[in-house]
């Protein structure tokens, strides 16, 4: 029976131990553990698949991918922070800048600001098309001076006083519609997602006036395009206890794990530690630090169950986000596959 | 810039056969990442005919990655012949033991 469970620890745990991490890599490979039948199986996998969507506002998503390996996950990991398309700024047309931020530096401020634009309603600028039609291109004009405020204190030191304008910040850009963009867009519909981003600083005199052109594009180009703050996973945590945990221990376990993980509760008269909640674990490994408990827990991962967290910096919403990046994932196989058949072998 | 209409033009998969190893292929794939090697490889280690399966990128600033392919039975590396589904434990293939695989990969514990 050992055996049996040390192999499906091998099998199904990333297992923590105090000086490694043990069982990384997926071994479950058809031939490589008698008795099990590991070759693919599309009923098998959909039974056992499933996506749980655990918490979901309107610029971040918590969602749990369970059943699937490591490869997959990190493909979609990858796909959401570099293959799905956004639109930002790519060329600036600078008529007068007379401010203290250089050309160069404004242009690339400006590239990084995130625009609300759907990015599926444009299309990919073509290369060597210079001057950009209304499918592929969307403007922003900016046009700030700053000016002395007349009507200052006289002995003031507060720049919002003394000044107008000195402050440069997105909601100063304006969107100039190309072509029948205005027909298609509601009023508003294009802006900046933050109105607060604070882009340069005036004072009197300065003056900064240019035009923005935003093409559609993908992270792995630049990373201005990427629609998410982040994208990340991590594996389910599996914490055992090997012995029963009672009285002050029970209380000094509590205390090497995130609170909610470890729960101590009075079952006739003592007081017993269980485990309550692991994924609220942060796997600090405190708990290896404590001579006498490092050896009554065991710390493990899920091998396939990913908790992903996905933020959206407000382009799109974050589960939209996330079916764009599955689309791409099948575009990319389905484009594989045609290429596969197109190509004779030599 | 990476977009797709900067990618017309060149090949995107080639595929060539491995002369050092029996049943072998080489899909050189374009433009392509660790994104879908990684996926690819991983599936094709699910195969029960797939005896070796690698997807490697070989040098950073080349952006392709290459798919090496050996396959046990006789099949082509390219289209495997459908597998009859084994849904039974207990039917499980340990040829391998018994294939030439360059190293063992039962574990003895």
């Amino acid at each position: 029976m050992a055996a049996a469970q040390a192999v499906e620890e091998m099998r199904t745990r990333v297992v923590l131990g105090e000086f490694g991490v043990r069982n990384v890599h997926t071994t479950d490979f058809p031939g490589n553990y008698c008795g099990y039948d590991d070759a693919w199986d599309q009923d098998r996998f959909e039974k056992n698949f499933r996506v749980d969507v655990v918490h979901m506002d309107e610029n971040s998503l918590e969602f749990d991918m369970v059943g699937i390996d490591s490869a997959i996950a990190n493909a979609f990991r990858r796909i959401l922070l570099a293959e799905v398309p956004a639109m930002a700024v790519e060329k600036v047309l600078v008529y007068n800048n007379t401010s203290i931020v250089q050309d160069e530096i404004l242009a690339h401020r400006l590239g990084l600001i995130p625009i609300h634009a759907d990015p599926r309603l444009f299309e990919y600028r073509n290369q060597g098309d210079e001057g950009g039609t209304e499918i592929d291109t969307l403007q922003f004009r900016l046009q700030v001076r700053c000016t002395r405020n007349p009507h200052a204190a006289k002995d003031s030191s507060d720049p919002n006083e003394l000044y107008v304008n000195h402050r440069v910040y997105t909601r100063h850009m304006t969107w100039v519609p190309l072509g029948s963009q205005a027909a298609l867009f509601p009023e508003g519909a294009i802006r900046p997602v933050h109105d607060d981003i604070l882009i340069a600083q005036l004072r009197p005199g300065q003056e900064i006036d240019l035009l923005m052109h935003c093409v559609k594009g993908i992270g792995k180009d630049h990373a201005k395009f990427s629609p998410v703050a982040t994208a990340s996973y991590r594996l389910l945590p599996d914490i055992t206890l090997l012995e029963p945990v009672e009285g002050g221990a029970g209380e000094e376990l509590s205390r090497c794990f995130s609170p909610g993980v470890i729960e101590v509760q009075e079952i006739q008269g003592k007081k017993v530690a269980s485990v309550a909640n692991p994924r609220l674990d942060t796997f600090s490994r405190e708990v290896f630090r404590n001579e006498k408990l490092k050896k009554v827990v065991r710390l493990a991962r899920v091998r396939d169950h990913y908790i992903f967290s996905v933020e959206s910096t407000g382009v799109l919403p974050p589960d939209v986000l996330v079916i764009e990046a599955i689309k791409v994932l099948m575009g990319k196989c389905q484009r594989f596959l045609d290429e596969l058949d197109a190509v004779q072998m030599d | 810039m990476t977009t797709p209409s900067a990618f017309r033009g060149k090949k995107k998969i080639t595929i060539n056969k491995d002369i050092k190893v029996p049943k072998a292929c080489l899909f050189t794939i374009n433009k392509e990442n660790h994104t879908l090697g990684n996926i690819i490889q991983s599936q094709l280690l699910k195969a029960p005919q797939g005896l070796f399966a690698e997807h490697r990128g070989p040098r950073p600033w080349q952006h392709k990655t290459i798919i090496h392919v050996q396959s046990a039975l006789d099949c082509t590396p390219r289209r495997p012949p459908p597998v009859p589904s084994q849904t039974s434990p207990g039917s499980s293939p340990c040829w391998r033991r018994e294939s030439e695989r360059p190293h063992s990969s039962a574990r003895t514990k």
